[in-house]
């Protein structure tokens, strides 16, 4: 798929743009924080997929005892732009993440915004709309009581 | 119709059971083994009891996880990647926090219990997801954000729906890139309740960026309202035809 290929080589090119803030010029890296192992990613793939004549990895991550994240630059992929981050544990990569991701500005200017429309319960029953049950944020047990949810089942107890 | 309330993890989770042609002895028989598999649930994956399997991993006193714990940590990677990160367990603050999947995953896990004896048709909603056994359709109702006794929405369900907002719990929701929460709630349908929960949040974290992911993903779809009172939807997203 011709959009995967083109999303790794962005993602490969924000690697290597992530390794040149490594490379060995004495300078300390930014450390924001070192995260546990994030999960693999479709980024992490292109890491193994690196042909093995490639020693760009080898030859840029300094030897001194790295710890921190960093984050490489926008870099333009087909639907957008991203920038790849990366996490080294005691010189070891131990997390490549999408740090940013900004989708097609096509995209956002298609999308058209509604107003949002208040729904009482006097227009629902007006309009025969049976709701079985309400979606929301999480409600906690005390607030339980006064929401739409907490209304419902004391009308299905009855 | 039998219904039941349960106080656990931290909220309400209704049920509601077609009985059909079932003894309501067995139903609720079923209920309360439902309700026992989300009390365990708990107890394994809450952030808030000391002694859950998650809080001894947080504070690092276990090496080991539970298969319990493999099946979330896998869940959250999927979750994670496909949302590109904007749902990301890993980047909460305190450690690895699995709370905005591991409610739906454990409704979705009550209601495979009450399918397993016998139930055909039921709805569970966890404090506001909203998962439903298949081949029934339900409505249900979205929370208007700012206005707690009204709904903004009504959608015909007939798998899984949750929602994400910063408007109940005091709950603030953390962009794991470090920038703005885009909207007060957020709402995807379709697919898994394990797996829409987490995009839920995903989606109230990122908003158009999460919206555009879900127009590329089969069988989910979504809004969001943000602080100005818009609501922005997937091409795919369909309300129940109701005049305010």
């Amino acid at each position: 798929m011709k959009g995967t290929y083109s999303l790794l080589g962005a993602t490969f090119a924000g690697f290597v743009g992530v390794l040149m803030l490594h490379s060995p010029s004495g300078q300390s890296v930014p450390v924001s924080k070192v995260t546990s192992p994030t999960p693999s990613t479709t980024t992490s793939s292109s890491l193994q997929q690196t042909p093995p004549g490639s020693t760009t990895t080898t030859t840029v991550v300094p030897t001194a005892n790295v710890n921190g994240s960093a984050v490489g630059p926008l870099e333009n992929y087909s639907f957008g732009k991203m920038a790849v981050k990366v996490t080294i544990a005691n010189n070891r990569i131990v997390g490549l993440s999408i740090a940013s991701l900004q989708t097609l500005e096509s995209y956002s200017q298609q999308l058209e915004q509604y107003a949002v429309p208040i729904l009482k319960s006097e227009v629902l029953a007006a309009q025969s709309t049976k709701v079985y049950a309400v979606s929301g944020a999480t409600y906690t047990s005390e607030a339980y009581a006064y929401s739409i949810q907490g209304a419902l089942d004391a009308l299905h107890f009855k | 119709m039998i219904t039941k309330a349960e106080t656990v993890m931290g909220t309400v989770v209704s049920f509601m059971v077609d009985t059909d042609n079932l003894s309501d002895k067995l139903v609720s028989r079923a209920l309360d083994e439902a309700c026992a598999e989300l009390h365990r649930l708990d107890d394994r994956f809450s952030r808030w009891k000391a002694d859950s399997e998650l809080s001894r991993l947080r504070d690092g006193e276990v090496n080991t996880t539970s298969t319990l714990m493999d099946e979330v940590f896998e869940l959250c990677a999927h979750a994670c990647n496909i949302s590109q990160g904007y749902f990301d367990p890993w980047a909460m603050p305190g450690g690895f926090d699995p709370t905005g999947l591991v409610k739906g995953w454990a409704a979705e896990r009550a209601l495979s219990v009450l399918a397993q004896r016998g139930i055909t048709a039921a709805l569970i909603n966890a404090g506001g997801d909203v998962c439903v056994l298949p081949g029934t359709t339900y409505q249900v109702g979205i929370r208007h954000p700012q206005e707690p006794d009204a709904l903004c929405a009504v959608v015909a369900t007939t798998s899984a729906i949750a929602t994400s907002g910063i408007y109940e719990r005091g709950d603030h929701l953390i962009n794991p890139f470090g920038e703005d929460v885009a909207a007060v709630s957020a709402t995807v349908v379709g697919g898994r309740l394990a797996l829409a929960d987490a995009l839920a949040t995903a989606l109230a974290v990122g908003g158009k960026d999460v919206l555009y992911l879900l127009e590329g993903l089969v069988g989910l779809e979504g809004f969001f309202i943000n602080a100005e009172g818009s609501l922005f939807k997937t091409s795919g997203m369909v309300f129940a035809e109701v005049a305010p």
